[in-house]
This record gives C-alpha cells, structure tokens and sequence, in this order.
C-alpha cells in the first residue's frame, strides 16, 4: 500500500513536471530578430535617417527607376531596335504592346507607388516628431517631398495622357498622400492629370524650402536630394507641362545669365563636366550630377534590369540605324565630337557604351538628372519664349562642352522653328539612353515612330491610338473599385 | 571583365514537440465503455539560414564558393521562430459496442498571432450506431446478407497555423542604399488576426455483405473554412509591401462524397478476382474573399488562373474568342461590352472592331476576361482489379477524373509566332480569305492571338479523362521444387504505367498539370508529362 502510494507521488509529480516545466518560457511571446517593430521604426535619429534613405532605395529598384522605367522609357521611343524578342525583357514594350495584366508595367505601378507610401509615410511621423532638430526635420520632409514628386510625375507621364492633350483635363492618378500601413482605403479614383501636376509642383516648392543648399559631400548632394535638385526637377516637370515661362524662373535660380553656366553656392558646385565621358565614368559624382541613384555590390541591379547589361552587355537593345545615332555628331566620319566616345560596335550593330560595367555586379551609377538637362531645359524653354540668342549660347554651351570647335550651321539656328528643332536634337544626343526619348516625344503630342528589330517590327503609334500611353495595370483594377 | 557566380547557403530548421498524455480507459457494468484523454502539447520550431554569393572570379582556375572571387553579398538569410501550445481532450463511450458517442475539446495558442487572439477554441463530436450488433438484427433474415452495417456522423473544428511566423506585425526591414543604412516598410500588421477554423461534417456508413466478399463505405462530407487567413490584396496604388496584408478574409467550403466499394468477385482455388472502386465528388466554392477582390497573379505569360468569391478556387480564366474571322486571319476577341474586337499583331491599329474596322480599345485580360470552369476536377476516383489464375496474376488500375478545364499553354507556346518551335496544327494556318480555321494568320513576332500573352478561350479545353494508370502480368515460377528450397520464390512480371488515356484535351496529359488545390492548378505551359514506363522484371526470395 505504501509502496502504491510513493509510485503514484513519483508520477505524478514526474508528469507535472513535464506539463508545468516547458522547454521554453514564454512560449507564445516570440519578436522577430530580423525586422525591427513598428512601435520603435522612428525612435532614433539613427533609424529616421535610416528610413529617409530607404525613400531613395525605393527609388533606386530594379524594377523602377533604378533600370526598368529608363529602359522601357527608350524602348518606347525609336532610338533602340529590339535584338531580344523576349517579353521579360520587355520586347512587348519595344512593340508598342504592353498588357494590362504584364508583370513589368504592374512592377513599375507598385515600385513607383511603394515609394510614395514610403515618402507619405516619413511625412507623417516626422511631422509631430521631436526626435530629430527641426532644421533636420524639415529637410527629411523636404526629401521625401522630392521622392514623392519624383514619383507621381514618372507615374503620370507613363500612365495618363500627356497634359498638353487637354490642359491636363484627362484623368490622371490615384493621388494618395496619407501613409498606409493597415488594411483598408483601397477604392481611390483618379484625380485629373492638372491635379497630379499640381501635387507635384506643390510637393517640389515645398522640398525647395526644407532642403538645405548642400548635404556636405560630393557623394550625398548627389545621391540625395538638395535645394538644386528640386528646382532642377522644376525645371523637367514645368516644360513637360509646356509651361515655359515658370521652366525659366526656374531656371534661372540655378543657371546664371552669362557664362560660365554654372551654380555655386558655398562648396557646392553645379556645371557640366569638362570631358563629357567623365559624366559617366569618372566618379559618378561630379558637378554635373544634380540628382544620380548611386549602386554597390549589394543593391547592383538584375541583369534583365541593368542598363549596362541591357545597352552593351547582352545588347538586348541595340541602336536603330534610323535613330538619332545616324546623326553626323554620333557617327560622322569627322565627327570630333565627345559623344561619339559613347557609341560602340558590337556584332555589327551600334550600341550604346554610357554604362560600360556589362558583368555581375552592375554598379554603374543612374544619371536622373544632369546639369547639362538643366541647360537643355532652359535652351529650349527660352526659344519656345522667343529669346533666341540666350537659347543658342545655352545651346551651344551643352554642344561645344562635348564639341568644342563644332558651329552650328546658320540653318541649324536661325529663327524659332530651326533653333527649337536643333535644340531637341541636341537633347535627343546628349540624354540618349538616359530615359527621356519617350516622354519628349509625347510632351509635344508626336507619334511614336515606328522602328525595326530582330525582334520584329513596331508599328508607329498615334497620339490619338489608345496604347500611346500605357494601360493601367491590372492589378490596380482588380483591387481599387474606383479606377476607371 | 570575370564572370560567375557561387552560391553557399545552408538552412537549419529545428522543432521540438513535447506531448504529456493521460489516459482513462475503462468498462462498466460489463456493457458500458469508457476512454477518457486529457493531454498537453508544446511545439517550439526555429528556423536559421545564412548564406552569401560571390561573384566575379578572379581567374578561370577557380571553381568553388571558396575560391578568388571579386565580391561577395548575403543571400538566402533567414530566421525564424515559433511556438505552439495546446490543452486537449477527449471522451470516448459506447454501449455495448452499438452506440458509440464521442466528444472532443481543445484550446490552441499561436505565438503568431497577436497577443488577444493567441487562444483558441475547437470542439468536436461523433456518434455512431453498429445495426448489425443489435439483437433485432442478428435475430433477422437480413444477417445471412449482411455481415456487418454501421451507420455514423461527426463533426471536428481544426484550426490552422500555417500563416508564417509574424503575420499580424507592423515591420520595418533593414536594407542598404549604395552602402548606407535603410529601413522602411515591410509588412503592414493586422492586429485583428484570429485563427482560421476548418469546420468538417461527415456523415456516412459501412456495410458489409456475404462474409466481408462485397464492402461498402460511404460518406458525404462538407468542409467549412471561416476565417481563411490569406495575403489580402491591396491596391498596388496604396504602396503596402507585397500589395497584401493578412487578413481573415476568405471563406470556402469543400463538400462532395467519397465511395469505396470492396468486392472479390470470384474466390475459386485456381481462380481469383479482386476488385476495388473508389469515388469521390468535390464540389469547392470561395463563398468570401478579401473584401471582393480576386487573386491572380499579373504575368507577361497572360491570367490562366482567377480565384474570386462565389466560384471554386483557381477557377480557369480567359478572354471569349470566337475564333478566326475568315475575312482577314485575325482572332477574334469578345470584349466586356460583348463587341467584336480582332487583333493585327503588325497593324498600326492593332486592335480594331470587327464590324467596321475602326480602332478599338486594347483587349484587357483581366477585365475582359471570364471564368470558364473550375481547375479542380469535379469527380474523381480509380478502378482496380487483380485477378490470379493458378501462378499467374493480372493487376489492372484504372484511374479517372473530370468535370475540370484546362488552359492550355503549351499548345499557345506552340502557336507562337517569336522563336518557339510551333506544332503540326500551325500547318492549317489561314492563308487566304474565306479560308474557315481555328490557327490565326502568322505575323511575326505575334504572341497576343496565339494565347500567351493574353489566354483566350481557344485554349481552354475540358480536362476530363480515363487512364490506364498501371498494367502488370506476372507469374509465378514453380522454383521450390526445382531448386530445393534454396530459392523460395521467384516472380518475372511485366508491368507498365500511364500506358493509355481517353480524353478530349489536346495537350500532352491531362493528369500532368494538376497541381492539386492551389491556385496554379489547372495551367498547362510546358508541364512535363506522367512518362510512361515499361518494367520487366523478377522477383526472387531466398
């Protein structure tokens, strides 16, 4: 009986023991060692700049502007064939045919967007943060101002008629400026092209005032934002709208009456390059380098995303022999001009060699914005305001920095129509590759035109056709009940 | 410039589960049967994964991860945790071995979700009638037919844990920008997360006739799924992190019957034949998703697949085409509006209305596209048969299943007209007007009418099929006497699988594409085939 009575203590106590006693204490109360809660996410100085970088490295996607956008932005224009008749590498684009329902356009929709959330995000909890100088506040919102703007007018130039169709009456944008971080607030409808354009300039005059003249170093006023290059961007966004007078005031906050054309203030220095390969394989981050997005071996693009890879490594893009490379400065025989520098030949077709890195990892630095753009901006806003000497010296000023003994024919330069066109070609050498082909077509409502590859063959597409602009992604239509 | 890649990772998963159990098990009174559970579970899983790629080889001599190597980035990482905790029990009765009644409890905890809605609770029943136990019965001439008869129904609650580690946290992750510190946004949190529940009714029988030679079972059963824990699609516009957020936003239900049938048709000495039918119907219905919204997966490979609210998950979706219009080789689409839309690959106009040629909007997949039918079969089941005639045996499976659609992609990869080989059909491609066809005019470079790009209804076909699964003859060598016992047994066979399949679906095999249910299942692009094997063989036994 005594014996019964020690074995059922033993068992029970044996079996309490492996009931009470877990393994582990507070089982259920595990924190993810990886990620960092969104209790604490803006405790820090640290940690808000931390976030204030990720608004660039938003930016700086693959799938956005750090790759994609800038090529699909060439491969709608007509100065690439299409050698890569693959739709992952956007042949779809090159032939003016992008769905709805493809995975690329989808992609630069949420990148371009994930960046807005993050901008909107950053805005909102730093607005009644003290945890951070309000000098130091003012200048995060500023940035993340600029990132939004940045944002909604790439969005708006690829996804919504161009504003000189109707005033920018055609439908634009979901305009979201709240953050979003819960479920919910799907149905947004989009406001009207003038409204979208009218955030951004709003979102641009605002970052101008919080940015301060200079972030300290070569590298920083060139990977972030600073007071030049929200008045630089000012200066794209106003003539895309055709607004030329406001691109001249603009302008003029940043380029000086007479030459040399360049803007000091403090330390920092904007003006072109004096030998314009160095724009593209010098530092990255010189003087002409207004806005640029930055890569390292660990945020280096895909190869499918990669320009390098793109333009000269794998030629999925070659240049069209009826492009702007057919132009006597690209590829004259006697052509002493710079930028022919820039053009290759590989497998007998011409390429483009801006973005030399063609193997794993490519860490060429983007150009967004350059000081010879400013330039060209201003040439061409000053001309279409019929002050046509000041549009030719700056017109000059981007010509003979790559040039410097080549004279425009009086032909090339004499009276508006002439010197505007001369202009644009000008525009279409220098930034070739660089993402503006398309949207300088469709600012000025020109078709597309058509062009030939191995790929096939892209038919011209008409301002009036409905794939001049792109479709909006299915994605957005499946999910927000108020798009149309 | 140096090349190449390696890659060097490794991942650790680890769970421990400690299960503490008590157990009462008794009879009363002679008749009364008593089984009592009571148990404590703990799960604790961990994952740990570390990794990195070097790229850019110092030299060709280099081959392994340990090599010269350029540069060197983190990747596969990953660490994870989580526990589970759960209280359970069970009581068993029956009376006599003719009712049978059960009832279950327990109350489960997840560390993944958030702190009040960690706990929760699932409860389950059974009873159960064994007729053929009951005096009346045995006392009845049906005894003679019937061996035995059961009746029974039950109900179960489950829930589901399957949902990641931190699902209902806010996070920001940590990254880099050319170098310097990131942190932004990662996962949207959801503080109302609460455990999924599968609710599964089922009621059925048993019978058995002449001894056991004829079985039956039965069962209809319905699966409710409340509270379906899914990534909840975001408007991409909002800029949430992977565009979803989980959410209990679904519900589903599964429901169907299930029939086996048992018989041995012949029992002779020399002669035997055994055969087995198993049956099964699903019906599956998204009776609740994400607030209305469906879930596909925006591909430059077209929307093969739809989930949406009121029809079976993974539905098959395409754009209605009529076909080729005669006039001019062009597919024709059906719009949303119902309005005839024809695509020219090269056209400056690509899409134009067919009533008088004038430009029409761009067909769009997802708006203009329709669910054709379920990619899960509605029926399913096999047919089995062994016979056995002295030393030789016969084993013949039959498998079926239909009621499903497929898209087929393969074949819309062999229509198109990029660099892919194209099939024999292309032969019939429409070459001159009036010419009636269902193979579009070539145009190079063309991957819209070909299906592809966007699915259109020429490729959804029917899924439905009967196929000889397996074939086996064998027999058995009278080797005991030859050999003395020194080899006991010896079998040559010859057996073959997948050896034949009716069916009305064009591509290679309609069991391929399967995928079973998920939300991929039902597509077809390039699926590599159920092969079929031909084995000749023996078995030896010493």
């Amino acid at each position: 009986m005594a014996m019964k009575y020690i074995k059922l203590v033993i068992g029970t106590s044996l079996s309490l023991a492996i009931i009470l006693g877990s393994c582990k204490k507070n089982l259920l109360d595990t924190q993810p060692k990886t990620s960092i809660s969104d209790q604490v996410a803006f405790s820090t100085p640290e940690k808000i700049l931390a976030q204030v970088n990720n608004l660039y490295s938003k930016m700086q996607n693959a799938g956005f502007y750090g790759g994609r956008q800038i090529l699909f932005n060439e491969q709608r224009g007509e100065e690439f064939s299409q050698n890569d008749p693959n739709s992952s590498v956007g042949a779809s684009v090159w032939g003016q045919n992008a769905l709805s329902n493809d995975n690329l356009l989808n992609n630069v929709w949420t990148r371009a967007y994930a960046a807005i959330n993050a901008s909107n995000i950053l805005i909102s909890e730093l607005t009644n943060s003290t945890v951070v100088s309000t000098a130091l506040r003012d200048q995060y919102i500023g940035e993340a101002k600029f990132v939004r703007a940045f944002c909604y007018f790439s969005l708006v130039q690829t996804f919504a008629q161009p504003f000189a169709k109707d005033n920018g009456a055609s439908a634009g944008l979901p305009l979201r400026l709240k953050a979003e971080t819960s479920a919910g607030d799907n149905d947004l409808a989009r406001s009207k092209v003038a409204e979208v354009y009218a955030q951004i300039i709003k979102d641009l005059n605002e970052a101008e005032t919080g940015l301060p003249e200079s972030l300290g170093t070569n590298a920083l006023n060139s990977s972030r934002a600073h007071k030049a290059s929200a008045i630089a961007l000012k200066t794209r966004v106003y003539l895309t709208k055709g607004d030329y007078e406001n691109t001249l005031s603009e302008a003029k906050k940043i380029v000086p009456d007479a030459s040399p054309y360049q803007y000091v203030s403090g330390t920092l220095i904007h003006k072109l390059e004096t030998n314009v390969s160095v724009v593209y394989t010098g530092s990255y981050v010189g003087p002409e380098s207004v806005f640029s997005i930055p890569f390292n071996n660990v945020d280096a693009p895909d190869v499918q995303s990669a320009l390098a890879a793109s333009y000269l490594g794998a030629v999925v893009i070659a240049l069209n022999p009826a492009g702007i490379v057919s132009n006597a400065a690209l590829s004259g025989a006697a052509s002493t001009d710079g930028r022919k520098g820039l053009i290759a030949t590989k497998s007998n077709q011409k390429v483009l060699a801006k973005f030399p890195k063609i193997s794993v990892p490519y860490t060429d630095y983007i150009p967004v914005i350059r000081y010879a753009e400013v330039l060209l901006n201003y040439a061409e806003a000053a001309a279409e305001s019929n002050a046509l000497v000041k549009a030719t010296a700056l017109l000059n000023a981007v010509r003979k920095r790559a040039d410097p003994t080549y004279v425009f024919t009086p032909a090339d330069i004499t009276g508006k129509a002439a010197l505007i066109n001369t202009i644009l070609t000008e525009r279409r050498i220098e930034l070739l590759g660089e993402g503006f082909r398309t949207l300088d077509l469709q600012r000025r409502l020109q078709t597309l035109p058509s062009k030939t590859g191995a790929a096939g063959m892209a038919p011209a597409v008409a301002p009036t056709a409905n794939n001049y602009i792109w479709p909006l992604p299915s994605d957005e239509i499946s999910t927000n009940k108020l798009i149309q | 410039m140096p090349g190449g890649r390696s890659i060097n990772n490794t991942s650790k998963y680890k769970r421990s589960d400690w299960i503490t159990t008590l157990t009462y098990d008794r009879k009363f009174w002679t008749r009364h049967n008593v089984k009592v559970l009571a148990g404590y579970e703990e799960i604790y899983t961990t994952l740990n994964g570390w990794g990195a790629t070097r790229t850019g080889v110092t030299d060709p001599f280099f081959e392994t991860y340990q090599g010269g190597w350029t540069s060197i980035t983190a990747s596969n990482n990953s660490q994870g945790e989580s526990g589970f905790k759960s209280y359970f029990s069970n009581l068993n009765y029956d009376f006599d071995n003719r009712y049978l009644v059960s009832a279950s409890y327990r109350r489960d905890g997840y560390s993944g979700l958030p702190e009040a809605n960690k706990y929760g609770n699932f409860f389950g029943g059974s009873v159960g009638w064994n007729i053929s136990e009951e005096n009346f019965f045995q006392e009845s001439s049906l005894n003679n037919i019937i061996s035995y008869l059961k009746i029974r129904a039950s109900y179960g609650q489950v829930g589901n844990i399957n949902i990641g580690d931190f699902p209902s946290l806010g996070l920001y992750g940590s990254s880099t920008y050319a170098g310097i510190p990131t942190l932004g946004l990662s996962q949207a949190g959801n503080s109302n997360l609460k455990w999924e529940t599968s609710n599964k009714s089922d009621i059925g029988f048993n019978i058995s006739f002449l001894k056991g030679r004829l079985t039956i079972e039965a069962d209809y059963y319905k699966n409710v799924i409340d509270g379906l824990v899914l990534d909840a699609k975001q408007a991409p516009s909002r800029g949430i992190p992977g565009n979803s957020i989980s959410a209990n936003v679904g519900s589903m239900y599964n429901q169907g019957i299930e029939l086996t049938v048992n018989a041995q048709i012949l029992n002779g000495k020399a002669f035997q034949w055994n055969a087995n039918l198993n049956f099964s119907t699903l019906k599956n219905n998204v009776t609740a998703l994400s607030g209305g919204s469906d879930i596909y997966v925006p591909s430059n490979f077209g929307i093969q697949n739809v989930t949406r609210e009121g029809y079976s998950i993974g539905s098959i979706f395409a754009v209605p085409t009529t076909g080729v219009n005669p006039a001019n080789g062009y597919r024709i689409f059906i719009n949303s509006k119902g309005e005839q839309v024809q695509y020219n690959h090269g056209g400056a106009n690509k899409w134009t209305y067919v009533k008088d040629g004038s430009a029409a909007p761009a067909i769009n997949n997802y708006t203009d596209g329709i669910i054709y039918g379920p990619s899960l079969p509605t029926y399913y089941g096999g047919f089995n048969n062994t016979l056995r005639y002295n030393d030789f045996d016969l084993n013949i499976g039959i498998v079926f299943s239909g009621g499903n659609k497929m898209y087929n992609g393969t074949r819309a990869n062999l229509t198109d007209q990029r660099y892919f080989n194209n099939g024999a059909f292309i032969l019939n491609r429409w070459t001159k007007p009036g010419q009636i066809t269902d193979v579009p005019k070539l145009i190079y470079g063309d991957n819209v009418s070909t299906g592809f790009s966007i699915t259109n209804s020429a490729y959804v076909e029917d899924g439905s099929y009967v196929k000889l699964k397996n074939l086996s003859l064998g027999y058995r060598l009278p080797v005991q006497q030859i050999t003395r016992n020194a080899i006991s047994s010896a079998r040559v066979y010859v057996q073959g699988s997948n050896l034949f399949t009716i069916t009305k679906y064009r591509g290679s095999d309609p069991e391929s594409s399967i995928n079973g249910n998920s939300i991929d299942s039902g597509k077809d692009h390039n699926t590599v085939v159920n092969a079929s094997v031909l084995t000749f063989g023996i078995n030896v036994g010493f």
